[in-house]
This record gives structure tokens, sequence and C-alpha cells, in this order.
């Protein structure tokens, strides 16, 4: 693959795993406690589509600027100190991503695998794993990251498949509610659960997606199916524990896992084997924010020397991550790291891309 | 070099999968725990333990006792019963295969449901399948109970509502999943009830469970059960009885066998006030008939039987309706469900005086029977 045109495919699976993350447990008791109505997966197909908007703007942006990253066409657009700046704010938005989901994992393996095991372990074992696989290069992470993608998927088929029988239809029912307002409201919740196809701005560098048809494509294809696959689980989880229930668990998907037995039988405890195929999910997410986090401080601070910045991050997202006190401080912190995203996947495309616009057109 | 380093402080990492390990030698099983008021402090817990040395079979070696080993211990709160446990026996109780837990009804009658199974539901080693029993009997006896088929009797008791499908009179298992479902939903609900007969655990009836303070407040039994399973829909086989006195049949049993059961509630809104349709269509077939001047093979046989079916079907079901509205002015059949469902705005508008609203709603209840065979042969 070195030196050569990525072709659509490992972007596609990149950007999945990316995406597929902590939201797939605790997204639907976020959505629940806001929409509060048995439909409310039609907010994650609001959410993908808004998503879909927001992907197709920044393709507007680094379209301009043919393989080169986010982190390059900032300074050259903006000038080099607000330039760097945008990518400072860029970078400490992908660290506290990864912290704000190695400290959700940290939490859900204490109270589910093992927990005599301090969280500082559990963090800094994951990130290590992280620290080895980045500093092998993008190339070897997309070949993880496509080696793992079929277990990813076929973990989801077997949970799917198992709790299917337990579904209570009228928990899902009325499907057709009038009242919109709610479902609207929530596609705010749900967008951010589709957060990680911007790390399309620091893969341009390979020059993968060149017209408006292969990112389409792309971005269709990888929303598509993490809409699907949400969508699924929404169903499952709305089905299984019904919407007034799924509002006071803490980890709903894991607690529907849970609700697996098969009577007769000794075949039970199939969450532990969920948690694990779901680790796996956790580490490609924030793999490829750690990536972004390096790649996007070593372009702006012009440095060599990638292994002590890799530390660096990596220190950073431990600190970040045992920073809050608690499961609810650390559910609490999520609400800045919206901010957070907004800034960074909203409004700095769209100054970058108003400035050379405005640029262009005075010439 | 560094890289050397590098793997060497890796593999030194791989040494904390240790950390929470458990030998499987030394954890004490729980499969079943029962809760009762004590004698001496505030609370007593009955621990089921699996002695897996007394497990007769695969190994083929003699077995000197009980393969399970009921432990029963009092405090002043549930957690620090369990954590007692360790001053009696070696083994840190493990409750991740907990099969059934079983409540005295004295406990459930002054003490709230909810209070109960919070900690429960909070710990992450319980499932959610566990089983929920109420019982009149005292906890620690019936759970001493010799087994029929199964090796332990907390399994039996929880597979004993395995048959449901087969019999009218058997609730489908209350789990824990079930009970934090109505409780955040606010709903009453029903706990299947366990009794001592002739030295074996049976089904009996059911505890209703009310959804102002989750307490208990009274009892179904048998026959009302079967109402309650109609209006329900859990009705999957069983059979209808005609042999009741007031069937005008006393001399001819007459007893059919369910097929197939449909219940649909139907709540309308007319001009405001609700109205709730119930429509129960069932397909039967002929059992055990004793009469003998009946002949199935002329057209209209099946017109008696037909008219017969359908007022015992919905006698039985007006009886709970009449009981839930009534007597308890509780909704434990989850009509308010239904509300939800086809009448969304009615429902959030009300839901917070539903019990209220719910004791003069009209209910009305149509059956239609439809009686498909007779079986192979109608003898003469």
């Amino acid at each position: 693959m070195n030196n050569q045109k990525m072709s659509n495919f490992p972007i596609i699976v990149f950007i999945i795993s990316t995406i597929i993350g902590v939201g797939i447990i605790t997204l639907p008791r976020e959505a629940a406690n806001v929409i509060d109505q048995p439909n409310m997966w039609i907010s994650l197909i609001l959410g993908a589509s808004i998503a879909f908007l927001n992907g197709l703007l920044i393709f507007a942006m680094i379209k301009r600027y043919p393989s080169q990253t986010i982190y390059e066409i900032a300074p050259k657009i903006a000038g080099r100190w607000i330039g760097s700046v945008f990518n400072l704010i860029f970078v400490v938005y992908c660290i506290a991503i990864s912290a704000y989901i190695v400290r959700t994992m940290a939490e859900i393996v204490n109270y589910y695998l093992l927990d005599l095991t301090p969280r500082l372990v559990v963090i800094t074992v994951l990130i290590i794993a992280c620290f080895y696989l980045v500093s092998a290069g993008i190339e070897n992470i997309m070949a993880f990251l496509q080696l793992y993608f079929p277990l990813i998927l076929l973990m989801f088929f077997v949970l799917t498949v198992l709790s299917i029988r337990n579904i209570d239809i009228t928990n899902l029912r009325p499907i057709f509610i009038q009242d919109i307002g709610p479902l609207l409201k929530g596609a705010k919740i749900t967008f951010f659960s589709f957060v990680g196809y911007e790390l399309i701005m620091v893969l341009s560098k390979k020059g993968a997606i060149r017209n408006w048809k292969s990112m389409s494509t792309v971005l269709l294809l990888s929303l598509g199916a993490v809409c699907t696959i949400y969508v699924l689980f929404f169903i499952l989880n709305i089905g299984i524990l019904s919407v007034e229930e799924l509002k006071v668990t803490t980890f709903p998907t894991i607690e529907m896992a849970k609700s697996i037995e098969f009577q007769g039988f000794f075949f039970e405890r199939f969450e532990l084997l969920f948690l694990f195929g779901w680790i796996i999910t956790i580490f490609t997410t924030v793999v490829a924010y750690y990536y972004a986090a390096l790649l996007g401080l070593c372009t702006t601070l012009n440095c060599k020397k990638k292994w002590y910045l890799n530390g660096v991050v990596g220190i950073s997202i431990i600190l970040f991550a045992m920073y809050p006190d608690g499961i609810t401080e650390l559910f609490s912190y999520g609400t800045y790291i919206n901010y957070l995203s907004y800034a960074s996947l909203i409004a700095i495309p769209l100054i970058l891309l108003l400035i050379t616009v405005s640029r262009r057109s005075l010439r | 070099m560094k890289r050397g380093t590098f793997t060497i402080l890796c593999l030194l990492l791989m040494l904390t999968g240790c950390w929470d390990s458990n030998e499987i030698e030394d954890v004490g099983l729980i499969i079943g725990v029962g809760l009762d008021y004590g004698k001496d402090e505030e609370f007593s817990m009955t621990h089921q333990y699996v002695v897996p040395n007394n497990i007769q079979g695969i190994q083929g070696g003699l077995s000197t006792g009980q393969p399970f080993q009921n432990l029963t211990l009092e405090g002043e709160s549930f957690f620090e019963i369990i954590r007692e446990n360790s001053l009696e026996t070696d083994r840190p109780p493990n409750f991740t295969h907990l099969k059934s837990l079983v409540v005295s009804d004295e406990l459930i009658e002054k003490e709230s449901v909810r209070k109960l199974i919070s900690f429960f539901l909070r710990d992450h080693e319980f499932r959610r399948t566990v089983a929920v029993f109420t019982t009149k009997e005292n906890v620690a006896t019936i759970m001493e109970v010799e087994p029929t088929k199964e090796i332990f009797p907390a399994v039996q008791i929880k597979e004993l509502t395995q048959n449901n499908y087969k019999s009218l009179e058997i609730l489908e298992n209350t789990k824990f999943s079930d009970i934090s479902k109505y409780i955040s939903e606010d709903a009453s609900f029903v706990i299947p009830e366990i009794e001592i007969n002739k030295d074996r655990i049976r089904l009996s009836g059911a505890a209703i469970i009310s959804n102002k303070d989750f307490k208990l407040v009274g009892w179904l039994n048998s026959k009302e059960v079967q109402g309650l399973k109609w209006i329900t829909n859990t009705v999957k086989s069983g059979l209808v009885s005609l042999t009741d006195e007031s069937d005008n049949n006393t001399k001819d049993h007459v007893v059919l066998e369910i097929i197939k059961a449909n219940t649909k509630i139907d709540p309308t809104l007319d001009k405001g006030e609700l109205k709730v349709e119930v429509t129960i269509n069932t397909t039967i077939r002929l059992g055990e008939d004793w009469n003998i001047e009946r002949d199935v093979f002329e057209p209209g046989w099946n017109k008696k039987i037909n008219k017969d079916a359908e007022a015992h079907i919905k006698r039985s079901v007006e009886k709970v309706i009449s009981l839930a509205q009534e007597e308890y002015e509780l909704d434990f059949l989850t009509i308010s469900k239904w509300v939800r469902i086809k009448e969304p705005a009615y429902y959030e508008k009300h839901k917070k005086n539903w019990n209220s609203i719910f004791k003069d709603v009209p209910i009305s209840v149509n059956v239609n029977v439809d009686v498909d065979g007779y079986g192979t042969q109608d003898l003469k």
C-alpha cells in the first residue's frame, strides 16, 4: 500500500471503526432522556443526515488543497499563528475525545470485568497498545482496522441474533407519533454519536479522495453502515428494555446483553463476550484519534522526533482520562467535548472555507 | 535496543492479567436467594449454595449429602447479610448464576418492592433474568423442599413456569428486568406465587403489587390467573373446561384444548372519554367430551360448545377486570400500555392519575371462539 493511492474501502473501514465506540453503549440512555419516545431511532437517521452534510462541508474545504491535511491547510489559509491555534484546537479535541472514550471504557471494564484492577492500569495498557500501533504509521493502522473489522461486525451480528427473541414489540409502539419536536432535539445528541468522519481531514495526505463522487460514496457508505448498526441496536434496546427503563440504566446495551439466556441449558453471561469485542471497537476509535492528534502536533511544531511527541500525546490522554472523579462527572464532561466538536467539526472548516472563497472572489 | 526494551516492558504488563483472578473452585456459587423478616434482627436472607462435590452423575461418585446447602442469616440490611456470609463460609458468595429469588408475603406487604429490588439491580453481578416469586410459606422451608426433576430447588422453582404454554394457570416468569421495567413505568404488576403442596413446590396464583407504593395489596387465585392470562395476551395453550356448575353442563364434561389464542386491546377516545374494547380470538379443539349424544359429523355440532366456551372465557376475563377496577382499583392488566400505544396524547396527559381514571373506564369484552376439530376419532 506504500506510496500508492488508497482505495475507498480502507477509508470506509477507517471511518466506521472510528465512529463506532462508546456511543453504542451509552447513546440509548442519553437519547431516551431527551427524546422519551419509542420511535427515537428516527432521530438517529436525522443525526446521520446532519453528519453527512457536515462531511460534505469539510470536503468542500479540503478539496481545494489536494494531498494536504488540515494541519497544513489551516496555516496556509488563516496565517501561521491563527492556523496553529486552529490546529491546536483540533489536537486538543482529539486528545479530549480519546480521554473521554478510554475513561468510559475503564469504567465499564471496572463494573463488569475487572473490579479490582485500578482504572489507571486499564487505561495505561490500552494507551500503550495505541502508542505502539500509531508509531507504526498510518498504513499499519489501516491494515489493523481491516483485520478487526469483520470481527466487530460478527460480534454485533451475534448479539443481534441472540437478543432478537427478547424483543417485546409493544415497547416499540407507537411508531408514528406526531410529535416531531423531541426527535429534532434528539438529533443534536445523536449527531455526536456519528463524530469520527472528520478524520477525513487528516487522511487526505495520501491523496485518497479527489472528487465529490468518491467522497460522497465514502461518506454515504460509512455513515449509512454505522446508522444501520445504531438503528438496529436502538430497536433492540427499546424493544428489550423499554424507553422508561433506558432512562435509568447506565449502560443499556450491556444490560440488554445480560438479558440473553436460554432456559434449560447453561448459556449465560454473553455480555462478557460482547465486552471483549466492544473493547476492540474502543481501541480502533482511540487509535484513530491518537494518530490524528500526533500528526497535528508533529505538523504544527514541525518536529522530527515523533517518539517523544507520541509519548506526550499518550500521557496527556491518560492524564485527561484520570481527571474526572466519577462516572457522573465523566458524563458531564461530555458536554464540554461537544463544544470542542462544534468548534473543530463545523466552525474551523467553515471559517477556512469562507476565507478561501472570499479571497478568491476578491481576486 | 529501544525495540527490545519496549517489548520487555510490554511483556511485563501482561502480568497484570492475573490481577482479578478468582479460582473457580473457591467461588461459592449461589443459585437461589430467599428474603424474609428475621426473628432476632430486621431481615433474614437464605442463600442456596451449590455444593459441587455432592452433584451426582458425571463422576459417578457416591454422594453423601444434598447437592445444595442453604444458609440463612439475619441482619439489618441485605448487603450486610451478604457480607456476613464470610463469617460462616470460606467461599465468597457469587451471584452471577442466581436463578430465582423468593420473597415472603409479609416482607412485600410492609416493604416496597422498589426498595427490596434496588440493591439487586444496582449490583452488576445479578442477572436480569432472575425470576422472582412470592410465597405465604416460610421462605427458608420452601427452599429446602426436595426438587422433583431438577437438582436444585432454586432451579426447580424457576423452571416451573416453563410449562406456561401448557396451562392457563401458569404465568410467565416475572423477571428482574420485568420488575425494573414496571417500576420505572410506574405500573402495577403481579408476581407468581409458590406454595408447598404435599412436600412438593407448586405454583398457585399470583400476588398483586400496587403501583402506589409497590407493596403487596392482594392475591389472585389460579382461576383468576386464567383471566389475567387471557387479557395480557399470554395464552399460548391450555384447557377450557366447561364442567363448571354455572355452565349448565354439570353432567357432561367438555374439555377443550386451546390451539391458538390472541387478545387485542383497543382503547378508543369517544368525545374525550376513554373506552376499552377487549377482543379475544381463539381456536380450540374438542379434547374430552362426555356427551355421548353429540354427533360431530353432523353440521352445527359445535354451536353449543362455541357458545359455552365464549361465555366461559368472557366470565373469567370479566372477573379479573372487576377485581382490578372495583376491588383493587389498580391496573395490573397492563391496559395502560395499550392506551400509551393507541392514544399517546391522551396517555401523556393522564399518566399521573391513571389509577383514578382506570377504575371508571368502561371495558367491554368480546370473545370469538372457533372450534377447530374434534381429534382423530369420535367414539359412539
